[in-house]
């Protein structure tokens, strides 16, 4: 037993150890704490001022109005998540196992249908602009098609997260099994919130069906329907005579680059380890492969901050009503003070100065106008 | 102020944070077959959580780990081994 000890194991093969990528876990560790809570902070303002301004000022009249506001609404319940599972993860998903399944739903509910609603968005300005005479005669009509759309979206989203609801649990990961003096540590690991099954053939078939979903659901296909949709777009502005026309192309031009941009990198690399998941693989390249994984992903939880900027505020529509906002809420706080009486009644006229001059305004592709 | 109480926030955060054992899954086998002398113990790798490879995870009496392929006869035979000879040899004591 003694000669047996001292014998020298073998060094030769180097992946023969678990590999516990603790590189990956601390660059992880970093962009949750410094970067996530940053573009959670931008995409909150930004996309509570997008909900504020239809909220108060600029009821849903359009397709474009009740998109945007669906956006809004998915990327800001996406900001809240992310913030309570990053302290989560933190502190062992000690909130129990309901909260794991929720708060990972609701991430991927929310996912599914930004993704999506952006697609929704290229339809309709594709409606607006490509099939300008046929909608002319829909356009009373469609407020109600946008909400019945709308609530598709959000159902096939629920639909596509239900593996995330079911499967997802809070547990104590590690072998199953354990045999020999080497009980350290087997209590006190730190729970996960992560998928798990009951067999090997439901872990195996569904380890693939989400991954792929998500990237087929969640990317290909709103990349296939924008490509589309925006494409025509371009061609139809391009032959109109209009003045803004490179204005509105510039603005469809940067709304799918940075699509592409944010969610391209991630969704390949995302396919990529979902085909070589089941193989044998080296622990540096395994490393590799996640370490992309943890870059591309946070590039895309900038797209939900970004979303604002890129649908809400380039339209010169939407300016103009959060202008007047900025403007009531300073004359109310000028006139608070002084006369609560008189400010309330500002801002009553500017409420109804603002509703007389909307009836005006021709809200066909509110999003071109810079 | 505001700034100073942010990176305030952050590095308290940074050092109360729990120290997250990381999650090592084996990702390759081993191939070279080894003594059961050598082993102490082993965990089996299921499928079914994190991992996405089945695998023996031997532990030897080094304190060293070592993944090896289930579906392989020696890693069987180790398996057996430690079960029936080394374990009741180590309860005893």
């Amino acid at each position: 037993m003694v000669e047996q000890l001292t014998t020298p194991e073998f060094s030769y093969d180097e992946f023969e150890e678990p590999c516990s990528m603790e590189r990956r876990l601390n660059i992880e560790n970093f962009l949750q704490l410094f970067i996530h809570p940053i573009i959670c902070f931008a995409g909150f303002i930004g996309n509570t001022l997008v909900i504020v301004t239809y909220a108060l000022y600029k009821r849903t009249k359009s397709m474009t109005d009740v998109y945007l506001l669906n956006v809004a609404i998915a990327d800001i319940l996406f900001v809240v998540a992310l913030p309570l599972i990053i302290y989560s993860e933190q502190y062992g998903w000690s909130m129990g196992n309901l909260s794991c399944k929720l708060l990972r739903g609701i991430y991927s509910v929310n996912l599914y249908s930004g993704m999506l609603l952006l697609a929704c968005i290229s339809g309709d300005r594709y409606l607006a602009i490509v099939q300008a005479r046929r909608s002319f005669r829909l356009r009373s009509s469609t407020l109600l098609y946008s909400h019945l759309v709308c609530a598709a979206v959000w159902i096939l989203a629920l639909l596509l997260s239900l593996p995330t609801f079911i499967f997802y649990e809070r547990y104590q990961p590690g072998p199953t099994a354990f045999i020999g003096n080497s009980t350290e540590g087997i209590d006190d690991r730190e729970y996960v919130c992560f998928f798990s099954f009951k067999s090997n053939h439901t872990a195996r078939t569904m380890k693939t069906v989400v991954p792929s979903s998500q990237v087929a659901m969640g990317f290909f296909l709103p990349l296939l329907i924008m490509g589309f949709c925006y494409s025509s777009v371009i061609v139809t502005l391009l032959r109109a005579k209009n003045f803004q026309r490179h204005k509105a192309v510039r603005v469809v031009l940067t709304v799918v680059f940075v699509f592409v941009v944010c969610h391209m990198p991630y969704n390949i690399a995302l396919l990529y380890y979902t085909i070589s998941m089941f193989e044998e693989q080296d622990c540096s390249h395994e490393e590799a492969v996640s370490l992309t994984m943890t870059f591309t992903r946070s590039l895309a939880y900038l797209h939900s901050c970004l979303n604002p900027l890129l649908y809400a505020f380039i339209g010169v529509n939407f300016r103009n009503h959060f202008r007047k906002i900025l403007r009531d809420i300073w004359c109310l706080g000028k006139n608070y003070m002084s006369a609560r009486r008189s400010s309330r009644a500002t801002t009553e006229m500017y409420l109804s100065t603002r509703r007389s001059m909307d009836g005006s305004t021709n809200d066909n592709g509110t999003s071109f106008t810079m | 102020m505001v700034i100073k109480i942010c990176i305030l926030a952050l590095v308290t955060l940074l050092l109360f944070q729990v120290e997250t054992d990381a999650v090592a899954c084996c990702l390759s086998y081993t191939k070279h077959p080894r003594r059961c002398a050598n082993l102490k113990g082993y965990d089996i790798q299921g499928t079914t959580g994190g991992c996405d490879l089945a695998a023996i995870i031997f532990h030897t009496e080094k304190g060293r780990l070592i993944c090896a392929d289930p579906a392989q006869a020696w890693t069987q035979k180790r398996v057996e081994c430690l079960k029936y000879e080394k374990v009741t040899f180590q309860s005893l004591t």
